[in-house]
């Protein structure tokens, strides 16, 4: 067994591998999506496909990796060969939802021995659909959204119809050349650990896990919540995740019988999202420095009955599973743990990603807003106007966007007093207001439009979003748009997206001011 | 308190006294010491006065000169701790209507992925003093709507103003009129279009408003230098030197003035001993400092991240890591040995230190492996306790090698990731070791990384002060020009640019140009010196180049240099034999580690290349 510092040394040194793919693929890259929003992913597997280390980027795509890592060696795994990529996409094979590809690479010595598997994952602007941006809010079958690659090896051929299928094609072409040379460095570096064992640093994630799993209380501990909308013709109803976690020992479950049945709407998540979101709320209430590695999840436990919202199976259409199930997955999931360890865990925040997708003649834009950050306890009231939970990309600056797109930013602000009322204050949520200067495509996937970000210990609910829409910018016809939508808008017509703001922490009655 | 002389150390290296009056100076400002160097080579440590930095200045130029000196060359932490520690003026925000809270929500991203404990800084504007007006520019900076000649109503307690409107790098027509007229009301103003005229608002709006937050704090401290010699040059982040007024007037480009002086000195020092590719590798007691050099010179940046503010100024690109000789060794609940991010800083320092630290650090390491001499004596400090050091390793249950291979490791890929992770292979470069700790720890991160050599420059523990006397007079300015790249009045601008550049630094200034360029659609800009270059440039950075794809210019950089005040190659060489690892080198003002299977010969300068045997 390596002693405590050989081990800390390769764990540093596996770790700067990862960092780096992460480094050439964003150096490399050609879409502001990967390159200015740094929506994308790098990670270390072993030989049989348990995660090793990874690169910290998008939480939701950092538990959901291993899942296309495994459907690779399942399918492809046996007659892999040195420098040979894979390709997938395919949210029933691997994949989140269609616009995250990742690409894995075998990591042969020059015994012709496996050492191991690379591979990353980027969002890809656009893969085809009926909507531009390929989240296509009315969808209900996953044919709808855009093209499906199961597991297979990349090759030229396989290329050519990928590019194809985009509204976007250079574009593609440009950020999967970045991911494909971003394996290879990876590959070659891994291969020079081809005698060291990798294996004990996934069981070192697990002491830590197990050590931290015992330091939180034995029992049962059950949260429910809603989703607003499915999405989908006549999908508007709620949807319901309910979670009971039960903790014994060093050891944790997570049981999701009882969520909500899947639709035929958008709305629904794969069971690798699912873990995703598990994996992101138990390190951010236990030790979010422990290692996020295979081994840190075999005292982990996920129950998530297929055919649920949480774990859906073929045809449904799920863009909006990795984007906003994965969200409500990791409320339900902290409000539980906030009953075993409530000094970690600080009220809901905005619980929403608020993706905004238009697309005009020959260009697709993509964006999220941030919202309020839940108060926290010990006096600490949310961050205002921040990405929180599973996803953590940067905004694309106004002035760029301006000078890129026919659109222009009419307010960019926080929204004063959306943040709930607490002893520490839900941070407030953002107000974004876009003009049209051509006509275009928009499309919405929002969500806490109708239920609100909860409160904790006495604390008020951070205030729902808001979407509208101002036809020639006039305020006197501002109509509201429901929370998932797609909308034909003119040049002129004003979209205005007012983002949810945190839950207040503590009683109300402690509550200071609105700043 | 009264200042401590004790570290002086006037003559070391043998170098001769000389009759005649020492003429210029550098003076570097660090936490614990402020060391200065003189043109004749002799250096001397005071002791800080963090309370009055300026008191410790004013010592070391008495240390070194009796008469006043004709040159101060001087690196200062003036603006960077005023930004750490939150020191700085009331500043109120002038922006365009609507968007004043871009101060805040920052780019929208959090610091900590999964610690929801971890916040971004709080911003330097509180929300009752954000102000916006009317007046809007399009994306091609043409006015679609006049400002009124309104202004907010300033309360009364606001130190400075920070005025910062969309599209100002496109045309700062409006920002003149809203910065004079407040101005005129007697408000002390920095427009966004004076310090950082790009696009991008949230980056150019924090930059701004850092500098009016700073000004109010540092301007008074600088200007009290002026009576210190006949000219005071103070160090930027860009690792050049610029008048006392100019650094005054904007002191967030002070920031990285520290780091900068050592990277420059590594960069001339590894040039003369034949390697002008190297990283620098600067160690201290709570961070590493390393900086990639590439045909001499450190390698440029348009910003960087200070304190969690993206302050967007010409710096070199310089990556800090938080562990050094004073970061704290522990085991974690899996069983890994962790060094760092705790540090035991300066006080109560490192168990050796004798002041009632009791937990173990990587200098505790360090001395019971015998790298540092169980017999050395750090000024005030007296003699180092092994005792100590030792039993701190002992309740922890580290091990003192281990602790060593531990924080080499996060050496090591500090190193790669100014050099591999840039496209840059470390086995083509050299290491620059300097800094209390860097020339203990240096040979092992070479080794690991396959590196040609390790150079120790002579006065390695005082080089950030050497740097500050052997660096160019320099101004670099910016603007924002958004074209095709084959405008025919891109050469018209780029000239006009040159001049204004030359007139600031004096009509010997060299003066190069450059163009921030990308292919139409993309997000991200690559300098260039000429647009032409672009593609190559693409193919070397970035592994991908799409021939005959368009380019477009962004803006358009000049940078006027003229010479510094002293070449490296006329500071006295001290004398040096030839040894052969294992062997503790203890210099005056560092110790130097050559491990077992390692050769240090003397070379230009008087600096050590470790080569293994």
């Amino acid at each position: 067994m390596l002693d405590p510092a050989d081990l800390q040394v390769l764990i540093a040194r596996l770790t700067g591998i990862a960092d780096e793919i992460g480094a050439v693929l964003r150096r490399a890259a050609y879409s502001p999506n990967i390159k200015e929003r740094a929506d994308c992913s790098s990670a270390l597997f072993t030989p049989n496909g348990e995660l090793l280390v990874q690169a910290e980027h998008i939480p939701v795509h950092l538990g959901s990796m291993p899942a296309a890592v495994a459907a690779v060696i399942e399918r492809c795994g046996d007659g892999a060969q040195p420098g040979e990529q894979y390709i997938c996409n395919d949210p029933f094979a691997g994949g989140t939802h269609l616009n995250d590809v990742t690409l894995v690479a075998p990591a042969f010595d020059d015994a012709g021995s496996l050492v191991g598997w690379v591979a990353n994952r980027a969002h890809h602007a656009d893969l085809g659909g009926m909507a531009p941006g390929s989240m296509p809010p009315d969808a209900t079958e996953i044919f709808q959204e855009g093209l499906r690659v199961p597991p297979v090896r990349l090759t030229s051929e396989v290329q050519e119809v990928f590019f194809a299928a985009s509204r976007t094609p250079d574009e593609r072409r440009g950020d999967l050349d970045a991911q494909r040379g971003a394996n290879a460095i990876g590959v070659a570096r891994f291969v020079e650990f081809a005698s060291a064992p990798i294996d004990e640093i996934v069981d070192y994630g697990e002491r830590r896990m197990r050590a931290a799993l015992r330091a939180v209380p034995d029992g049962t501990y059950q949260f429910d919540d809603v989703l607003d909308s499915t999405g989908g013709t006549g999908q508007f109803g709620p949807a319901r995740i309910t979670v009971a976690i039960t903790v014994r020992g060093d050891e944790i479950e997570f049981d999701f019988t009882g969520t909500d049945a899947q639709r035929p709407g958008t709305v629904n998540a794969v069971e690798a999202v699912t873990v995703s979101a598990v994996a992101f709320a138990l390190r951010s209430a236990t030790d979010p420095t422990i290692p996020a590695n295979g081994g840190a999840l075999r005292p982990v436990h996920v129950i998530a009955p297929p055919g649920s919202i949480v774990a859906a199976q073929p045809p449904v259409a799920v863009g909006a599973g990795n984007v906003e199930v994965s969200q409500r997955v990791a409320d339900v999931c902290l409000g539980a743990l906030a009953q075993a360890v409530p000094d970690r865990v600080g009220a809901a925040s905005q619980g929403t990603m608020n993706n905004v997708l238009i697309g005009g003649a020959g260009w697709v834009y993509y964006e999220t807003i941030g919202g309020g950050q839940g108060g926290r306890p010990g006096g600490r009231s949310g961050m205002s106007g921040v990405h929180t939970a599973m996803t953590n990309t940067m905004d694309t600056p106004v002035e760029a966007f301006e000078r890129a797109y026919p659109m222009r930013v009419r307010r960019y602000a926080l929204r004063r007093g959306s943040g709930g009322g607490g002893a520490a204050r839900g941070g407030d949520g953002i107000e974004r207001e876009i003009e049209m200067l051509e006509d275009v495509t928009v499309s919405l996937i929002t969500e806490r439009r109708v239920s609100q970000p909860w409160g904790l210990a006495g604390g008020e609910p951070g205030a729902p979003g808001e979407n509208w829409f101002l036809p020639d910018a006039d305020e006197a016809r501002a109509e509201r748009m429901p929370d998932k939508c797609t909308v034909q808008l003119h040049a002129g017509d004003v979209l205005r997206i007012l983002t949810p703001g945190g839950g207040g922490y503590g009683p109300i009655s402690e509550s200071p001011p609105a700043p | 308190m009264r200042p401590s002389f004790g570290a002086r150390m006037r003559n070391s290296f043998g170098a001769r006294m000389r009759d005649a009056a020492v003429v210029n100076l550098g003076v570097d400002t660090g936490g614990t010491f402020t060391d200065v160097v003189a043109n004749d080579g002799t250096i001397a440590k005071v002791t800080s006065t963090p309370a009055n930095p300026a008191d410790a200045v004013a010592h070391g130029v008495e240390a070194l000169s009796r008469e006043r000196p004709a040159l101060l060359a001087h690196g200062t932490t003036v603006a960077t701790n005023a930004l750490l520690e939150r020191r700085g003026a009331r500043v109120a925000l002038v922006a365009t209507r609507g968007f004043a809270d871009v101060i805040e929500i920052a780019r929208q991203a959090r610091p900590s992925l999964y610690d929801p404990f971890i916040d971004r800084p709080a911003p330097l504007v509180p929300r009752d003093l954000r102000f916006d007006i009317g007046g809007r520019l399009d994306a091609q900076g043409r006015e679609i709507e006049a400002w009124d000649g309104t202004l907010p109503a300033l309360s009364g307690d606001v130190d400075a103003v920070a005025v910062c409107l969309l599209h100002a790098d496109l045309d700062p027509t409006h920002e003149r009129a809203v910065a004079g007229a407040l101005r005129a009301r007697g408000y002390d103003v920095t427009a966004s279009h004076e310090v950082s005229p790009e696009f991008r608002e949230y980056e150019r709006m924090v930059t701004t408003v850092a500098n009016a937050y700073l000004r109010p704090a540092c301007a008074p401290y600088l200007e009290a230098l002026r009576d210190l010699a006949i000219e005071v040059l103070v160090m930027t982040s860009a690792g050049g030197l610029v008048p006392v007024g100019e650094a005054a007037r904007v002191p967030a480009a002070l920031l990285l003035s520290g780091p900068a002086g050592g990277a420059r000195a590594g960069a001339a020092v590894a040039a003369a001993c034949g390697y002008p590719d190297a990283v620098t590798f600067d160690m201290g007691g709570t961070s590493t400092d390393v900086c990639l050099v590439r045909g001499g010179v450190p390698e440029p940046a348009t910003g960087r991240n200070v304190a969690g503010f993206p302050v967007r100024l010409p710096a070199l690109d310089v990556h800090t890591i938080g562990a050094g000789g004073g970061s704290i060794a522990s085991l974690d609940a899996g069983g890994a040995l962790v060094v760092g991010p705790r540090s035991a800083g300066a006080v109560p320092g490192p168990a050796c230190y004798g002041r009632g630290g009791r937990l173990p650090t990587v200098t505790d390491a360090d001395l019971v492996l015998g790298r540092i001499p169980h017999d050395a004596v750090l000024s005030d400090l007296g003699r180092l306790d092994v005792a100590a050091a030792r039993d701190a390793l002992e309740r922890t249950g580290a091990d003192a090698a281990g602790v060593v291979k531990v924080v080499d490791a996060a050496m090591e890929e500090a190193v790669r990731a100014v050099t591999v992770a840039r496209g840059v292979n470390p086995r083509e470069l050299a290491l620059v070791a300097f800094g209390g700790a860097g020339p203990l720890h240096a040979c092992a991160v070479a080794d690991a990384l396959g590196m040609r050599a390790v150079i120790v420059p002579p006065r390695a523990g005082v080089l950030s002060a050497v740097g500050l006397l052997c660096s160019p007079r320099r101004r670099e300015l910016v603007r924002s020009y958004p074209t095709r790249a084959d405008d025919p009045s891109l050469p018209m601008v780029a000239t006009a640019l040159a001049d204004e550049a030359r007139a600031l630094v004096g009509a010997v200034a060299a003066v190069e140009i450059a163009y921030d360029c990308r292919y139409v659609g993309q997000s991200h800009e690559l300098t260039v010196v000429s647009p032409d270059d672009f593609p190559a440039v693409h193919e070397a950075r970035n592994g991908n180049a799409r021939p005959g794809a368009p380019i477009e210019v962004v803006a358009v950089r000049a940078r006027a240099t003229a010479p510094a005040p002293l070449d490296v190659v006329d500071l006295p060489a001290p004398a040096r034999t030839k040894v052969r690892g294992p062997a503790v080198l203890s210099e005056p003002d560092c110790t130097v580690w050559v491990p077992d299977g390692w050769i240090g010969a003397p070379r230009e300068l008087g600096a050590w290349v470790l080569e293994r045997g």
